[in-house]
């Protein structure tokens, strides 16, 4: 049962995220992406990480997501030409994809000792259980996750900073 | 399953976010490409996490979403700023420090 489940969710979440990138349409883009998202949720859910299962459906699929089609109905699409599928960057992106690819494989065949050296050893606490997370957010992980609550205030005032209307004299400027 | 096979997709999900963000020229679908080559990260994580018995990674994982956000919401409202002064937001256009 879980080969099937994983290659079918795998397979799924390859073509929407192919999809995302090729899609014309920064709408469809943002519809694909939902889908690459909540797969990948498929494959939490078979490494047994249920906490963060819930964490990316809710933050990644109900939040940011729509926050982009937020901001794509704010922007005026009719005004924005759909540009061309082929643009002179293609060939520069397929090698620099290609090399990327070459490499992580590489690495990936290369570091097969490395990792398995690590395997089975127990640390202290479960799997990904929301207690077993939040043992570890609140226990060692306290710091980072102080900084995180910074990282997100920062983010929210500069994100209502910058998405204000600008002042008169601002727009007499510009 | 294989654990190389997790790392196998996230590897190609990354390879696919990157091609993304070097092809396209519309900004939002660039902003969507890096959301991917981050989803293909938290899923590396989770993978290692299962394979070595820990909670490290989901924990990283963790972090790694809320970054995730905190780029969205500030990338989104750059895109709004220049959208507002420019009127466009194909990045071919908007060349201020570009030499």
């Amino acid at each position: 049962m879980e080969p099937i489940l994983f290659w079918s969710l795998s397979g799924l979440v390859v073509l929407f995220a192919f999809l995302v990138v090729t899609a014309r349409n920064p709408v469809h883009s943002a519809v694909f992406l939902v889908g690459t998202l909540f797969f990948m949720a498929g494959l939490y859910i078979l490494l047994d990480a249920e906490f963060l299962v819930g964490v990316q459906v809710i933050v990644y699929v109900g939040g940011i997501t729509v926050l982009y089609l937020f901001v794509i109905s704010l922007i005026v699409l009719r005004r924005i030409p759909l540009e061309s599928p082929v643009t002179r960057q293609w060939p520069a992106a397929i090698i620099a994809g290609a090399a990327v690819l070459v490499e992580v494989v590489f690495f990936l065949l290369e570091g097969g000792e490395f990792f398995e050296r690590f395997a089975g050893q127990k640390l202290p606490y479960g799997t990904g259980r929301a207690e077993d997370i939040g043992l570890a957010l609140f226990g060692p992980y306290v710091l980072p996750f102080e900084i995180a609550t910074l990282l997100l205030l920062v983010a929210v005032v500069g994100a209502v900073l910058m998405s204000r209307k600008p002042e008169k004299e601002e727009s007499l400027e510009s | 399953m294989e654990i190389y096979n997790y790392l196998a997709v996230s590897t190609i999900v990354f390879t696919i976010g990157l091609v993304g963000v070097l092809v396209r020229r519309n900004i939002m679908i660039i902003l969507m490409s890096l959301e991917l080559m981050l989803n293909a990260i938290n899923l590396n994580m989770v993978a290692f996490s299962r394979l070595w018995g820990g909670i490290v990674g989901q924990v990283f994982a963790v972090f790694v979403i809320t970054v995730a956000a905190a780029e969205a919401a500030v990338g989104l409202a750059i895109v709004i700023a220049v959208y507002r002064h420019r009127s466009t937001i194909n990045i071919d256009d908007i060349h201020l420090l570009k030499w």
